[in-house]
């Protein structure tokens, strides 16, 4: 009997600790998100409950789910008649709710480096299953990357 | 023995008794509070609030500075913007140069010399000053002497403008912007560039903005 309770207590205590998320020493659930890298010429979601994926270790092995509340359809950067860089990108809202998304836009330099030309939060209404555009200019020629971030409204 | 202890312990009691008079408040203060202009506060009603002053300046210089119109000139346009002609027919209060004032610092270290801006405003000013030069009270300065002081191309025009709405029942209030920016051609009269900001918040409108 003793043997038993035993392995039983060790068998939970194991799946307990498998359980646990853990990424780069976060424990608990933490998007994957959190700890990646922003590369430049990206769109990323700052507000982790609009789109992340979690990772989970199990005893049989990573178990990945993705919170899907609103996704970037298209995305593209050119630009303009007067040499600065555009980005747009198009936002789908999944839900059966209206949605308030804000993006900002950060430019850089060929060599990456900043240009200090960071725009203000620029909102934009997403309706219930439908799509907005989001688009930033930079302010001058000489912007070549960007990293773009969104988030919900506030 | 006794005695002794006694007057130890009664001399004791009483420096203990003087050291708790002291008036000192070591507690901690209230930390002061600094916030995002960039997002909305803690304080928000349906009023013009920083976050939207900074938004509506930014998206208007990034599309001033994306006009061919504007930007692509060989010679670099001379561009009046103050809040003289910028009129506030809303129901907000707001200090319109809070507009005009960021527009234009931030348009002309953007611009980087592709646009040239006129200081108007101070016109007087600078009308006092050429009279000293010339009249030989003061020195002609370093830079240079001109016939006369610069002529615009374009100025600046627009408007501030709101509709208001209220549910009489829970007194919960909404009110719609629209902020207008127009650049005039100061020779044609015609518009060469326009934009529009629009926002409508709604709240329980309990906030007195000065």
């Amino acid at each position: 009997m003793k043997t038993k309770l035993a392995l039983v207590t060790a068998l939970v205590l194991t799946l307990a600790a498998c359980g646990t998320t853990t990424q780069n020493g976060y424990t608990g659930a933490n998007p994957v998100q959190r700890t990646t890298t922003n590369e430049l010429n990206t769109i990323v979601f700052i507000d982790h409950s609009l789109n992340r994926t979690d990772i989970t270790k199990t005893m049989f092995g990573e178990k990945v789910s993705n919170t899907v509340k609103v996704t970037l359809d298209r995305s593209g950067m050119s630009n303009t008649a007067t040499g600065q860089l555009e980005v747009w990108t198009m936002i789908r809202n999944r839900t059966d709710y209206d949605l308030q998304i804000e993006g900002k836009a950060l430019f850089f330099d060929a060599n990456q480096a900043p240009l200090m030309d960071e725009s203000m939060w620029r909102r934009v209404f997403v309706p219930a299953n439908g799509t907005a555009i989001y688009k930033e200019t930079s302010l001058n020629n000489r912007a070549e990357y960007f990293l773009v971030e969104l988030r919900e409204g506030r | 023995m006794k005695y002794f202890l006694l007057t130890v312990a009664a001399s004791t009691m009483v420096l203990a008794g003087c050291q708790s008079t002291s008036t000192i408040d070591n507690s901690a203060g209230r930390a002061t509070v600094y916030e995002d202009t960039r997002s909305p506060g803690k304080v928000q009603g349906v009023g013009v609030e920083s976050q939207d002053i900074m938004a509506v300046t930014d998206q208007m210089m990034r599309d001033m500075l994306s006009n061919p119109q504007l930007m692509n000139r060989d010679v670099s346009p001379r561009i009046i913007i103050d809040s003289q002609y910028f009129t506030n027919e809303s129901s907000s209060r707001i200090n319109k140069n809070m507009l005009t004032d960021r527009l234009r610092i931030n348009l002309n270290r953007a611009a980087n010399g592709r646009l040239t801006f006129v200081g108007r405003e101070y016109a007087d000013m600078v009308e006092k000053e050429r009279d000293l030069k010339r009249m030989g009270v003061v020195d002609g300065g370093t830079i240079r002497s001109t016939q006369a002081t610069a002529g615009a191309d374009f100025r600046l025009v627009g408007r501030i403008m709101s509709l208001d709405a209220m549910d009489t029942q829970s007194q919960e209030r909404s009110r719609y912007h629209q902020i207008t920016f127009e650049l005039i051609d100061l020779e044609l009269g015609t518009y060469v560039w326009s934009g529009m900001y629009e926002f409508k918040k709604s709240a329980q409108d309990d906030i007195m903005y000065r």
